[in-house]
């Protein structure tokens, strides 16, 4: 009963989030508002899914392609926001940072290998590691990000002084927010790896502060496309 | 025993006499026709060899495996177009979704010959969710392949994105579809109202679907 209220609110706050992004979308014409969007409806369609299997059958799918595939496309989707808003500046300037982040998603992929299944897990696992990579990339940037003055000059709008400051740092919110989703993620997986039920609540905290981390991606990218 | 081929084959027939008949346009559409029911025949095969492999009961097939199969499989003759011939994006979407129209057509003579015609009602509310939700997943595709993403590494990211999504909306119809009452129904509605969504959009939106390079 309470994975079904937990899906459940999961569904009430994906699906208004999504039609926030789609909104904005439609009306700013902007391509990082139909990413997030895309990746609201995709968690917002895995979860679903699983609700149903839940309500209908009475227990999880036994074999979960559907909802997995789903769940990593909403990953891809959070990875194309971050290519498209151009967060990774240099392959090689960040490659410590790759290699930072392959030690701990290989890590933990060889420890959940052990749980469940191979491909799904390695699926996962490359797209969490370039989510973790862009947005670590991001964040150490720390300078003017060449691809968000472009496409500031693109627009039309002249890149004074101020602004050019203002475009420092705008996709530091973005980073910081996919990271804490990512990272968050991470906690919900081990835990179900290692808590039994009556420790188990902590998973349902954990499922709050997901849904708290994907709802703060709106004013993110509000904040990196925004002029 | 439902000898899928044996109808596979009885449709195909006059389709392909007509498409040797027929001029280059509407040539090309019967095509995508053709190949979208050979896909449903192909997908049939591999859902069942898939579920034997995993040994998954008929409804957990229809409801876990069939979906993922019988939208890849769908996929596979617009791709083929795109990367054999230079089409515009019209021509890409218009086969997508006869590529679709075709699937859901031989899908639904199979289930007539399995499960009868004497019921009306529900095999016109069948007929519409099942036609509906095909196309909505293969204008779904399409509109990934073609309309929304300009870049290369874009587009192919976002079209395997909007191919999950396809998956997942195929599986939700499938879940809601195999259930009996209400369940059913609004299973059976979900594809038509957002076809009419689509429509809509389409409308409203021309710049993002009409544009014709």
């Amino acid at each position: 009963m309470i994975e079904m209220i937990e899906n459940a609110v999961q569904l009430i706050v994906l699906g208004f989030c999504a039609v926030i992004a789609f909104t904005r979308a439609m009306s700013t014409r902007e391509r990082a508002w139909l990413l997030l969007g895309f990746f609201y409806a995709v968690f917002f369609l895995g979860d679903l899914y699983w609700l149903f299997y839940l309500i209908f059958y009475g227990g999880t799918p036994s074999y979960s392609f559907i909802p997995y595939l789903s769940w990593d496309a909403s990953y891809l989707f959070l990875g194309l926001l971050l290519q498209y808003q151009q967060v990774l500046v240099s392959w090689k300037k960040n490659i410590w940072i790759l290699l930072c982040t392959l030690v701990f998603t290989v890590g933990m992929c060889l420890y959940y290998m052990s749980f469940g299944s191979y491909l799904s897990n390695l699926i996962t696992t490359i797209l969490m590691s370039i989510l973790i990579w862009c947005s670590l990339s991001g964040l150490m940037a720390g300078r003017k990000l060449p691809g968000t003055a472009a496409k500031a000059s693109l627009s039309g709008s002249r890149m004074t002084g101020p602004d050019v400051s203002g475009a420092v740092n705008r996709n530091r919110d973005l980073c910081v927010g996919i990271l804490f989703f990512c990272m968050i993620e991470y906690a919900m997986w081990t835990v179900t790896c290692i808590l039994d039920m009556p420790y188990f609540y902590i998973y349902y905290v954990l499922d709050v502060l997901l849904m708290v981390a994907a709802a703060l991606l709106i004013p993110a990218v509000r904040k990196a496309v925004d002029r | 025993m439902n000898y899928i081929e044996n109808i596979y084959v009885c449709i195909a027939a006059p389709l392909l006499v007509a498409i040797m008949c027929m001029h280059r346009d509407n040539r090309r559409l019967l095509i995508f026709f053709f190949a979208g029911m050979t896909s449903c025949l192909l997908s049939a095969y591999i859902s069942t060899f898939l579920a034997g492999l995993y040994g998954v009961d008929l409804q957990s097939a229809s409801l876990e495996i069939t979906p993922l199969v019988e939208e890849s499989m769908k996929l596979l003759p617009v791709l083929f177009y795109m990367l054999v011939f230079e089409p515009t994006r019209r021509q890409i979407s218009g086969g997508s979704l006869m590529t679709a129209a075709g699937f859901a057509t031989f899908e639904n003579v199979c289930y007539l010959t399995a499960n009868g015609a004497e019921h009306l009602t529900r095999l016109v509310i069948r007929g519409f969710g099942t036609g509906s939700m095909h196309v909505v997943c293969g204008a779904m595709t399409a509109i990934g392949l073609v309309y929304l993403w300009d870049k290369l590494w874009l587009q192919m990211a976002g079209t395997v994105g909007l191919l999950a999504v396809a998956i997942t909306y195929h599986g939700l119809y499938n879940i809601l579809a195999s259930q009996r009452g209400i369940a059913s129904t609004v299973g059976f509605l979900v594809p038509v109202l957002s076809t009419l969504v689509y429509l809509i959009l389409r409308r409203h939106y021309p710049h993002i679907f009409m544009t014709d390079s």
